[in-house]
């Protein structure tokens, strides 16, 4: 059982109410303590139906942009707020120091909530990869592999590691925007006739995503939607 | 890469080029071992659970010094060898001051102690000038060519600490290490916390270590593995502290630390001793926002006296309520504020104290060690809560009494009953005292 808050380092409280012990609740790990998860924005409220920022409008600006482009929406549904301190430092340390364990801070709520929004039964769940430079010499892991871990996955989509990439955190928005389609499909066939969930870790422009959807959608899927944990 | 930025610092391939490694004829060993089912890190000592420390590749990383840059079961570690190559300069101390004749005896000791390869504690209250009574030591040190670190745990320590390090030996090559101030050159002095102590192997022969009892080092293994892997195996630790923590007190009665005490402050006055009070109610007395008769009575006094007072509290919670329970005591002229450490207006609300304009303040820890105040008094709300070690509240008590104006002070400590720690508390502050009165006495 972890005791110490991951993000923090100081002891967990696990006091038990009396009102659990007679409930049939199973028991839960904590990985942060309430201090800390307070300091994350959940995203609620009104929400852009397109990429899932909380917005006022039924659709941001930048959705608006996307169906001039003759673009499908995503209707992206995400858990937290990205333009956030604490979720920037998560993803510090979590994506770029490499400390991999603390996938476990969002692991269970993350596929919790893709499972309730998206039931397996109807839909398949495709993650978003990585190159294979990140993956093996530098990072040593999928970022999004770690977070929906326990969920199963298909690995449709691989990176095309014949073309030299940049990182899309190192671009600013005009250059992410013109990023040329990253991904290749693996196995066509099974795709057809599927309705697919991206999973992914971020969404920040939605470049990566509409890439990812406009392959599907070729492919023969009949229909794509993304999550996200953050936006 | 010059081979002198490497003396007696362990880096690891990310810090290196191919070529460097190459050139400078180095030899790394695997920097993470693996021991059943936990991991062990030769950086900084830790240990972690295999479990927490897989990746999905097959490899494992320490997650314990992640922040210096993670190290994966691929990486290695280089370790240079410390050879002391140091130019001494002909006038060594340029600090023209004297030292009082308690601080030079503990200042001979310390020279006896480096001699004979003998770790020390320095038990020194708060206040006694224990920086210049470390001036004849780093010199005769300094003389023999030997490489001198003083490490502490906090950065505005360091900060404090380096002009007045430097002032000292004005023409010793002296290097401030931090977090923030990261330029790295080989050097025979050097100020720098105790995190980065860990990127050095058998580099000291002298090691200081001011404050072993303050956050984050005390309780912390991997700093302290880190500290001893910093030291040669012939050198010597020398400790500084206020508040001797249990684990040095253990070592002390085992005879592998030796312990000197400069129990008397810089005016020469004793410490103030802690009064207690033994409240009903307490959580009461918060939640209806109203302070005991007892209570009020103090803080009326306190705010009649025209000088600035705090009280401390052990969670954060309980600072607005406690607040507003004071303002019902004071006059409205008397004004005040709370203040805790996630307080983005902080360092204004404890200049605010200091300037006047604020009478006191309702504060968290945050405000127990290096901050001064003038005439100060204070009382601590419920002591006995986890949140207040001992240590913290012998630096909570040594807030008061700071300037030769008024060198004593009221501190209270409010308690539902009297437990173990406040009493061992109230005993180191007695014990210093005693000392002081038999110094005093014998001179």
């Amino acid at each position: 059982m972890n005791r110490k808050c991951l993000l923090c380092g100081r002891d967990l409280d696990y006091s038990l109410s009396l009102a659990w012990i007679f409930s049939s609740d199973p028991f839960k790990e904590k990985f942060i303590c309430d201090d800390c998860q307070i300091r994350f924005q959940r995203i609620d409220g009104p929400t852009c139906k397109g990429c899932g920022r909380m917005c006022a409008s039924r659709y941001c600006s930048d959705c608006v942009r996307w169906q001039k482009m003759g673009k499908t929406l995503l209707n992206n549904q995400a858990l937290y707020c990205y333009h956030n301190e604490a979720m920037r430092d998560y993803f510090e340390q979590y994506k770029f120091a490499g400390d991999y364990y603390l996938r476990k801070v969002f692991q269970a709520e993350f596929q919790q909530f893709i499972r309730q929004k998206y039931p397996q039964r109807k839909w398949k769940y495709c993650i978003i990869p990585v190159d294979w430079q990140t993956k093996i010499s530098e990072r040593g892991f999928n970022q999004v592999e770690g977070l929906a871990a326990k969920l199963k996955t298909e690995q449709w989509l691989v990176m095309d590691d014949a073309r030299h990439r940049i990182k899309q955190s190192h671009k600013n928005r005009a250059e992410r925007m013109q990023t040329p389609q990253p991904f290749i499909l693996k196995s066509p066939a099974k795709i057809k006739n599927q309705s697919v969930v991206l999973i992914d870790d971020i969404y920040t422009t939605g470049r990566t995503l509409y890439h990812a959807q406009a392959l599907l959608l070729d492919a023969g899927a009949t229909e794509v939607r993304s999550v996200t944990l953050a936006r | 890469m010059e081979i002198s930025q490497l003396y007696g610092r362990q880096v690891t391939d990310r810090q290196l080029t191919p070529d460097d490694i190459i050139q400078l004829n180095l030899t790394g060993e695997n920097a993470l071992l693996k021991s059943g089912i936990t991991v062990f890190c030769r950086r900084c000592s830790g240990r972690t659970p295999l479990a927490q420390a897989m990746l999905p590749t097959g490899d494992y990383y320490c997650r314990n010094c992640i922040q210096f840059g993670r190290l994966t079961s691929q990486s290695k570690l280089y370790r240079i060898k410390e050879p002391n190559q140091f130019e001494i300069p002909v006038e060594i101390l340029t600090w023209k001051g004297t030292l009082s004749p308690f601080q030079a005896k503990c200042a001979q000791q310390l020279i006896e102690k480096v001699v004979q390869h003998q770790n020390h504690l320095v038990w020194a209250v708060t206040g006694a000038g224990k920086t210049e009574m470390l001036f004849p030591m780093l010199t005769e040190s300094i003389r023999r060519g030997k490489r001198i670190a003083i490490a502490s745990p906090r950065i505005d320590v360091c900060n404090e600490l380096f002009p007045r390090i430097q002032a000292a030996f004005a023409n010793v090559d002296c290097l401030l290490l931090h977090g923030q101030a990261n330029q790295y050159f080989y050097s025979q002095l050097t100020v720098c916390t105790t995190h980065q102590l860990m990127k050095f192997y058998h580099a000291f022969d002298v090691l200081i270590i001011d404050k072993v009892d303050s956050f984050p080092y005390v309780n912390n293994l991997s700093l302290a593995a880190g500290a001893k892997n910093a030291c040669k195996e012939n050198g010597v630790m020398l400790y500084l502290t206020a508040t001797p923590d249990e684990n040095s007190l253990k070592m002390i009665r085992k005879r592998q630390l030796t312990l000197d005490y400069l129990p008397l402050r810089f005016h020469q006055h004793h410490l103030p001793e802690i009064k207690f009070m033994v409240e009903r109610q307490m959580g009461r007395q918060v939640d209806q926002q109203k302070l005991s008769f007892k209570l009020r009575k103090i803080i009326l006094k306190w705010a009649a006296q025209q000088t600035p007072f705090l009280i401390f509290v052990p969670r954060v919670k309980l600072l607005a309520p406690l607040y507003e329970a004071v303002q019902k005591v004071v006059p409205s002229t008397v004004t005040g504020n709370t203040v805790h450490a996630n307080d983005p207006q902080r360092l204004e609300k404890v200049q605010r104290l200091r300037d006047g304009e604020y009478r006191y303040l309702v504060t968290t820890t945050i405000l127990e060690r290096g901050v001064t105040f003038k005439n100060l008094d204070l009382m601590v709300w419920d002591a006995n809560d986890s949140n207040f070690s001992r240590s913290s509240l012998v630096q909570i008590a040594g807030r008061v009494g700071r300037s030769r104006e008024r060198p004593t002070g009221d501190v209270y400590f409010i308690i539902g009953h009297y437990s173990l720690k406040v009493q061992q508390a109230a005993g180191q502050i007695k014990k210093l005292n005693r000392k002081a009165a038999k110094l005093l006495h014998e001179s």
